[in-house]
């Protein structure tokens, strides 16, 4: 079963991933940065869905940042999130390795058809 | 043949010898001629100007020796009309060197003659006065210049004779002066009937120095014409001559009308106080450069924001005064060159600006802007505005709905993405429950922050204008906040500790009211375990020792960190971010805009785990 990890500091937008991704994939949440690197160690996860502004002292570009800059995590799929959707940031996102970037609102159509997309 | 007639023969050649070496010797031209004009005698004078022997000359005319046949029948004609006349004329003519084509002038004496036998001769002795002509044709040439300059320079010009008390002018003088040729000489205290009276003590007091040996007389000063106009004129003049006893005697001068100048001068000094006031008002620095391209003005304003004395910039070039400036600049905010500025201000684009950052004296933004001049002693001037408050306030308006744009997002996105997950997905009752509450809580949410946003935004725009302050019974408010609190379930009233004699603040009834309520709400959202809230009245005095009401609500919940504090007024700050405790983030915000247009502050003293304390300070009434 294919491992996705959702980092978000608002409950209720990692529950609507999850609901969105449905029953094949095996799913651990992250509320902040710091969590999210230590489940990428621990699970090893093949895709994650990263919220580019959370608390905490990681923000999700930086995350981004560690996971595309090491060789054994490089190849993780990355989907940045975001409430700001300027395209600017999408660009920027997408020079510093993000797979996806998706503005909010988004819904669970736009998230099943990226991660099947990615994953073949 | 006796010896008388021998004697007498001897005695006349004797004369003859002495005759002929008295015309010889002669400077004067003399000889005599015939009626045909031809030569009987002359002497070495004329052979001179002939270029011949005196003995060469002797019937031959003057056609033989001068090639000006003008004046050859000029001299023919002359000398027959004498002689027709018989009276002794004085002629004056010119004779044309033969050789060298000099030009001598004569004045000369003709005398007819006749002889024995009625022929007709005439003597001519000439006087060669070529140096009187020429003197006297340079003193006509001088006389002309001076008139021809005095005319083009519109100069009057006057000389006074002091022992008569006589001023004679030029008709320029009487022409400035507006007044008829009659005047070209008056007496003069007319004069002084014309000085403007305003002038009239200083024109004299310069005049007597100049009379008594104190030097040149000159003056700038009005005059009061017949018809009452009033004209500037410039008056030069000085003593020529004196007496044995250094007793003035002549005076001459020139004066000239500058009345325009004067006008002119007027306008410049009005326009420059003008100027001068503006660039001393103006908050925009200006700085100006001369035709070489180097500093030659500063206004006060661009030394104000710079710091910059302008004692330090005169005179500089543009890439000095450009590295100077840059010294007080941020690293990344330097001017890149004035002739780079230059290069970007075209026709098109007349008002090109660029934006500077000065580091010292303070942090500021500086527009920088040049306008290239027409004049010939100004090349071109940069202003400089200081924009570092719009700058900010653009930056934190973009900050600001970037923010807010982003808190909008995150409740639509859960609408929005769990409406599409009702829509599509088959789900059990308690799921769809579920997902539909949450769409309940994120609508509210969503109307919670837009009408929060509009709060505010109403309070800032308005700056508290639609304010109304009044004397306000504080027991009574909070009395009135807590009865219409809408009490979380599960929870008791807030204690209330307040003193029996009623405080009266001088504040905004409703404004006030919304103030407590938001602090009132907090402090039961944060204290999710249940714990006691309290609201406590107290008295104290601000800073200027004007007495002070505070409202201060105390809770016994999760506090804050220092950090978490410091952040607390910032707009969408929630010290919570796990979305357990529903808020917008704006609610502290709106809190101090109001307690700070009332003239207060806000106090807040928390500890983590223990629970927070928030006091709104307001005036007493």
């Amino acid at each position: 079963m294919t491992t996705v990890l959702i980092v978000d500091d608002r409950p209720v937008i990692r529950r609507l991933i999850a609901i969105s991704l449905g029953q094949e994939f095996e799913i651990f949440e992250a509320q902040d940065g710091r969590e999210a690197l230590a489940l990428i160690q621990t699970r090893r996860p093949r895709i994650v869905f990263l919220d580019v502004m959370m608390s905490g002292d990681l923000d999700g570009l930086q995350v981004l940042d560690i996971i595309k800059g090491d060789p054994l995590t490089r190849h993780i799929l990355v989907a940045m999130v975001t409430g700001r959707g300027l395209a600017s940031d999408g660009d920027d996102a997408r020079r510093r390795g993000a797979d996806a970037y998706f503005t909010k609102p988004f819904g669970p159509h736009d998230v099943l058809t990226w991660v099947r997309s990615a994953l073949k | 043949m006796n010896a008388n007639t021998g004697l007498l023969q001897a005695e006349l050649t004797q004369a003859n010898a002495l005759l002929r070496t008295v015309i010889d010797e002669n400077p004067n031209i003399i000889f005599m001629k015939d009626w045909a004009g031809k030569f009987l005698i002359g002497n070495r004078a004329l052979a001179a100007l002939y270029g011949t022997t005196p003995e060469n000359l002797v019937g031959k005319d003057d056609g033989a020796f001068n090639k000006n046949a003008e004046q050859v029948e000029f001299f023919l004609k002359n000398v027959q009309a004498i002689m027709s006349q018989s009276e002794t004329q004085v002629v004056m003519e010119e004779s044309t060197h033969a050789v060298t084509g000099d030009v001598t002038y004569f004045q000369s004496i003709k005398k007819p003659l006749t002889t024995k036998d009625g022929k007709k001769q005439i003597l001519v002795i000439a006087n060669d006065v070529s140096e009187i002509k020429r003197v006297q044709q340079r003193l006509e040439e001088s006389e002309r210049r001076l008139r021809y300059v005095l005319d083009a320079t519109c100069e009057g010009i006057w000389d006074w004779d002091i022992k008569t008390g006589v001023v004679t002018h030029n008709q320029q003088w009487c022409h400035i002066a507006g007044l008829d040729d009659q005047y070209l000489q008056h007496p003069v205290e007319v004069f002084s009937t014309l000085l403007h009276e305003d002038d009239k003590a200083c024109v004299m007091t310069r005049l007597q120095s100049c009379l008594s040996g104190g030097g040149r007389y000159q003056s700038e000063h009005r005059m009061r014409w017949r018809d009452d106009r009033v004209v500037w004129v410039l008056d030069r003049g000085d003593v020529v001559e004196r007496d044995s006893d250094g007793c003035p005697v002549r005076m001459v001068g020139s004066f000239v009308d500058i009345s325009e100048r004067k006008a002119a001068e007027l306008a410049l000094t009005v326009r420059t106080e003008l100027l001068d006031a503006i660039f001393e008002l103006s908050p925009d620095g200006f700085v100006s450069f001369d035709e070489a391209h180097r500093v030659s003005y500063v206004s006060p304003a661009f030394t104000h924001m710079t710091g910059i004395e302008a004692a330090r910039l005169h005179g500089l070039d543009e890439p000095c005064f450009t590295e100077l400036l840059a010294q007080g600049c941020a690293a990344h905010g330097r001017l890149q060159g004035v002739d780079a500025l230059r290069r970007s201000t075209t026709q098109n684009k007349p008002d090109e600006r660029v934006l500077i950052e000065l580091a010292t004296p303070d942090k500021r933004i500086l527009e920088v802007g040049l306008r290239a001049s027409e004049a010939s002693t100004v090349s071109q001037i940069l202003y400089f505005r200081d924009v570092t408050h719009e700058t900010e306030v653009d930056q934190m308006k973009s900050e600001f709905l970037s923010t807010a744009a982003h808190e909008l997002r995150t409740p639509m996105a859960s609408i929005f993405g769990f409406a599409e997950v009702l829509l599509t997905h088959e789900l059990d009752p308690v799921s769809q429950h579920e997902f539909l509450d949450i769409i309940f809580k994120q609508s509210s949410l969503m109307s919670s922050i837009l009408n929060e946003l509009l709060d505010l935004s109403r309070i800032e725009s308005r700056r508290g204008k639609d304010f109304v302050f009044e004397a306000t019974h504080a027991q009574d408010l909070i009395a009135l906040v807590v009865s219409g609190f809408k009490l979380p379930a599960g929870r008791s009233m807030p204690s209330l500790v307040m003193p029996n004699a009623p405080l009266y603040i001088l504040a905004d009834h409703s404004k006030a009211h919304q103030a407590i309520l938001n602090v009132l709400s907090n402090a039961y959202k944060y204290s999710p375990a249940g714990g006691g809230v309290q609201i406590e009245l107290v008295q104290a005095k601000d800073k200027s020792g004007l007495p002070r009401v505070g409202v201060r609500v105390t809770d016994t919940g999760i506090g804050m960190t220092p950090a978490q504090i410091e952040r607390i007024f910032e707009r969408f700050y929630r010290a919570d971010t796990s979305g357990v405790i529903l808020g917008t983030g704006l609610g502290m915000s709106i809190v101090k805009e109001i307690v700070e247009l009332h003239g207060g502050e806000v106090d807040v003293v928390s500890q983590v785990g223990a629970g927070t304390s928030v006091t709104l300070w307001l005036p007493a009434s």
